[in-house]
């Protein structure tokens, strides 16, 4: 009971630190409105049918932005406003999986190898350096053709490549923690090497992770579309950000509200999700002191 | 280094070669019989057990420069790495400059302003530049400063004749030649990719910087300089930046890897003729040997230059010199 209490009192105060950094709480609010829009994008949409491929309205081609359509319509009469509430969906989907599939490739091996130091660490550690070396882009390029270009592979493909990241960071972690006494302790209390790695390690590295989970969805959203522009992940129709900024470049400079308002989404997300994830980290920091 | 190579070739070479689609059933198109796949497949050597494959694969890289034929150019890959490779080098080359000649002074003076409005500009502005979508500001500049006010060419890399091969990079080729109309030409070309290109890694630059100043500027060194009535401008320019320039060294090296994979959306948007472009052009077409040729090269860049800036380090920062010593 009163542990439960010590743990209330600190996300509250916690929360107060938080709300004294003004940027970081508006980006905090901004992504979760952009979930919920994403959540009810069905309901929220203008024009829920033209999310999908099939609908074409060739009487409303390129309508400039207007009372009717906030963001204009693209080639093939669809209104932008409402595929870019669906491709919110996307791309949440998008960075759920990436982390998902990275958080649990790279953390768990970071662990080992930080733990075990010795022959498995190396091994860890050197086929971690090979995937380092290759840039993520090209990486995930790679992968999401071998795989047949899709936007589920091309997802599947930035975890593949993304685990690294994790793996390294919390190998670093990992390293430092060991030298604290209460590993020792709980070594000398016969504790199993599976249980000091995933109850005493782990949650001593939360924070770190918490805040690379944060920054590194920003990042995840960035490659995707990057990867979707260059055609190796969601193909048109499908209303992804990247897709509708690649396939509006075709008609610039006239109708240039088909690529600047994709682009202009994808732009201000992961801006909310850097400050706001630059917020965490300096909360973190301060909270260490 | 070799050991890197060798992994990413094997990486690469497995992820390839396990996966069901046939590259040259694709090559030869849906009308294609299957003896002739076949034959193709004879002369591409594809008929061989997969460890053979990769074991000739090496030999050849190391004995023959030989990358393999590329399907979709019908010539050996190392010919066409030798003829790209310095489009894109050049392209980062200039990338990094631009990164560093704004870098430099805006993480400076941001740290000596700390918590002004300067400060917040650039804090506000270095976010920004690691947020913004590469293929989207690229679109952006050109719609702003190509179309809109005709300022810098869309795309391409020359307009006239490139100047005499020496390197391949046709700014320092175009100089040393003094060719002066192809080495403007060539600036004007490069200008705003190299610019889209260096949004991220400024920004990078610029925060590291502003962290290792101001750690600097909590030493006992800068006090006692201030007391011998060094002025303020030497202390900064002089004494700081070079020890907190050195740490900002690393990020170089991680930066790197960073802007050689955003080469390939920047040399899309551009349509400039680098590696990457045809990296994109390989993984599109199923051209594994292009694919193989180009990611191998890539990181082996990636690699090479890690390993200068080791070396630089040991330059910038003596003391890790003398910890290797010991």
């Amino acid at each position: 009971m009163k542990q439960k209490n010590i743990r209330k009192g600190s996300i509250a105060k916690a929360f107060y630190r938080f709300r004294k950094n003004r940027i970081a709480l508006i980006c905090f609010f901004l992504i979760i409105f952009e979930i919920i829009i994403a959540i009810f994008a069905p309901l929220l949409a203008p024009y829920p049918e033209d999310a999908g491929g099939k609908a074409v309205h060739f009487s409303e081609q390129f309508l400039p932005p207007s009372r009717d359509h906030l963001c204009g319509t693209d080639e093939a009469g669809r209104d932008i406003l409402s595929r870019l509430i669906f491709g919110a969906r996307i791309t949440f989907r998008l960075v759920v999986v990436v982390l998902t599939i990275s958080f649990f490739i790279g953390v768990p091996l970071g662990i080992c190898a930080g733990y075990f130091e010795g022959i498995v660490g190396q091994i860890i550690m050197r086929v971690t350096d090979v995937f380092l070396s290759i840039p993520a882009l090209l990486a995930a390029m790679g992968i999401s053709a071998v795989m047949k270009p899709t936007l589920e592979n091309s997802m599947l493909a930035i975890g593949f490549v993304w685990w690294r990241s994790f793996c390294r960071l919390s190998y670093g972690e990992t390293l430092s923690i060991k030298q604290e006494d209460f590993i020792e302790v709980s070594h000398s209390l016969g504790a199993s090497h599976l249980h000091i790695m995933f109850r005493e390690i782990l949650p001593n590295i939360t924070s770190p992770l918490i805040i690379a989970l944060t920054l590194d969805s920003g990042y995840a959203i960035l490659l995707g579309a990057a990867l979707s522009f260059l055609g190796l992940g969601a193909h048109p129709p499908t209303p992804e950000w990247g897709i509708m900024v690649s396939s509006g470049r075709l008609y610039l400079p006239t109708y240039w509200w088909l690529s600047v308002f994709p682009g202009l989404v994808i732009f201000i997300t992961v801006l909310s999700i850097n400050l706001f994830g630059d917020g965490l980290r300096d909360f973190f920091a301060v909270e260490e002191e | 280094m070799v050991l890197v190579v060798l992994g990413v070739s094997l990486l690469v070479f497995v992820l390839t070669r396990v996966v069901p689609s046939d590259p040259v059933a694709y090559l030869l198109g849906p009308r294609a019989t299957k003896a002739s796949i076949e034959q193709v497949k004879k002369e591409l050597k594809l008929d061989l057990p997969i460890p053979i494959q990769y074991i000739q694969y090496i030999k050849g890289i190391f004995f023959e420069r030989k990358l393999g034929i590329s399907l979709i150019e019908r010539r050996d890959v190392f010919d066409i790495v030798k003829e790209r490779l310095p489009a894109t080098i050049e392209l980062i080359i200039f990338a990094m400059l631009i990164a560093l000649v704004l870098g430099i002074p805006l993480g400076v003076i941001s740290a000596i302003y700390k918590n002004t409005f300067i400060d917040q500009f650039s804090r506000v502005f270095t976010v920004a530049g690691v947020s913004i979508p590469q293929f989207w500001s690229g679109i952006m500049l050109q719609l702003l400063l190509g179309y809109g006010l005709s300022l810098l060419p869309l795309v391409g890399r020359i307009e006239g004749i490139p100047p005499h091969h020496i390197t391949g990079l046709y700014l320092f080729d175009s100089l040393i030649t003094l060719n002066f109309s192809a080495f403007f030409d060539s600036l004007y070309h490069i200008i705003l990719p190299a610019l889209v290109l260096s949004f991220s890694p400024l920004a990078n630059f610029t925060r590291m910087l502003r962290v290792n100043m101001l750690d600097e500027l909590t030493k006992n060194y800068i006090v006692v300089f201030r007391c011998s009535g060094i002025s303020e401008n030497t202390i900064v320019w002089k004494y700081m930046l070079k020890n907190a320039f050195s740490s900002t060294l690393t990020m170089i090296g991680l930066t790197t890897g960073f802007m050689l994979g955003g080469a390939f959306v920047v040399e899309k948007v551009f349509a400039w003729p680098g590696l990457a472009r045809f990296g994109t052009d390989a993984i599109f077409n199923n051209d594994y040997n292009g694919m193989i040729g180009v990611i191998i090269t890539i990181s082996l860049v990636f690699v090479i230059i890690n390993f200068v800036i080791d070396i630089l380090y040991t330059y910038l920062d003596p003391r890790i010199k003398l910890r290797l010593k010991k």
